[in-house]
């Protein structure tokens, strides 16, 4: 084989073997549970008390959105405890009113962080549970299988937010800004509208 | 005889006017990952990268090459490269993080390609190459954790060009294959 084919080879096999270890470690990161202390937005507000429980993902995104709609929220006059997807996260809701799931989609699914913190809560008792999802294209089928999830651990789903970053989050430019921008600021204003009546 | 040397002649310019494209393109496909338009930024990315196979050929068929020339084919590719994984970054699709490996496997192939030492960089040779396609499929894909995956690639193939590039020019390696 002449050095020319053979560097070709290589240079193929080299980056065949760093794609296969950037999938093994993204799935890995994408997988893990960030543990992070309950931190508290608006901690004076009256008018209910959210918590909202998340997944950073790979990404600001994911995490830009949610602190929109714990803004968004927090600006209705509610107090936003906020804390991310893990084992260590709040699993006792009787306290609060409303309760908020943040997180990425990867696969059609949410983040594996979320998806097992949705599993371990086994009774929502009927408090109103809103979905925030972030994804590249379409987060539909990730939102519809997990309201079917909550409805079936007897939560009542009062929204359902997705994001794209690989489409535009809206058509008629009513916001200002990148894709990016436009999303967070619907997610507040999402927020918004949804703390006027949460049921 | 003198129209086909006309014509040889347009051809050869024409090559340094498909990598002059390539500079042109750039801000757009900022734009449109930024707007969310990934079809349309995926398709200047493939127009891109479709330059970049014509106009070294074009220009070493009928044109003159020179070292300004292939410096100018370089620096439009680092341009393209770095508009696209910074609207990435903007977009919220890639971390920004990326961008420091990229610039950094630039910076020593510009500092390495001056140097006398031989050079064993088998994937250096084509990492703008690498690098464009890889802003393709962030563009075409439509899962985050794909993208993910794609955008670790990339830096993982700056990686071994900066690693295969300081090894060859290590004090006791030059010369070695």
């Amino acid at each position: 084989m002449s050095q020319s084919v053979w560097n070709w080879v290589l240079a193929a096999v080299a980056l065949v073997v760093a794609a296969a270890v950037a999938l093994a470690w993204t799935w890995w990161y994408a997988s893990r549970e960030v543990v992070t202390p309950l931190s508290t937005v608006n901690a004076s507000g009256s008018t209910g008390r959210a918590l909202l429980v998340f997944h950073p993902g790979m990404s600001d995104f994911p995490q830009r959105i949610t602190t929109a709609f714990a803004d968004g929220l927090a600006q209705a006059g509610w107090r936003v405890d906020r804390t991310t997807a893990s084992r260590q996260a709040v699993a006792e809701l009787s306290a609060y009113d409303l309760i908020v799931l943040g997180s990425p989609v990867y696969a059609n699914s949410p983040a594996k962080p979320l998806a097992d913190y949705v599993r371990r809560i086994a009774d929502f008792s009927g408090k109103p549970v809103v979905l925030v999802y972030t994804a590249a294209g379409d987060a539909s089928v990730a939102l519809q299988s997990s309201a079917a999830i909550v409805s079936e651990r007897h939560g009542k789903v009062v929204g359902r937010f997705g994001y794209t970053t690989q489409r535009p989050n809206e058509s008629a430019k009513a916001y200002p800004g990148s894709n990016t921008d436009r999303a967070v600021a619907m997610a507040r204003d999402a927020a918004r509208s949804l703390a006027a009546a949460p049921n | 005889m003198r129209r086909r040397r006309q014509t040889a002649r347009a051809l050869g310019v024409l090559g340094h006017g498909f990598t002059a494209l390539r500079v042109v393109i750039s801000p757009l496909v900022y734009v449109w990952i930024v707007a969310g338009e990934s079809t349309l930024a995926a398709a200047a990315v493939a127009c891109a990268m479709a330059s970049d196979l014509i106009d070294g050929a074009l220009v070493r068929r009928f044109g003159r090459p020179t070292r300004a020339g292939a410096w100018f084919d370089i620096h439009a590719d680092l341009l393209l490269i770095l508009c696209a994984f910074a609207g990435f970054a903007a977009a919220g699709i890639l971390s920004g993080w990326l961008l420091a490996p990229i610039s950094a496997s630039f910076a020593v192939f510009v500092a390495t390609a001056t140097l006398r030492a031989r050079l064993y960089d088998p994937i250096g040779r084509c990492i703008g190459g690498i690098l464009m396609a890889a802003a393709l499929a962030v563009c075409l894909a439509t899962d985050a954790l794909v993208q993910q995956a794609i955008g670790a690639t990339a830096a993982l193939a700056c990686l071994l060009t900066i690693v295969a590039r300081l090894a060859s020019v290590l004090p006791g390696r030059q010369g070695q294959p």
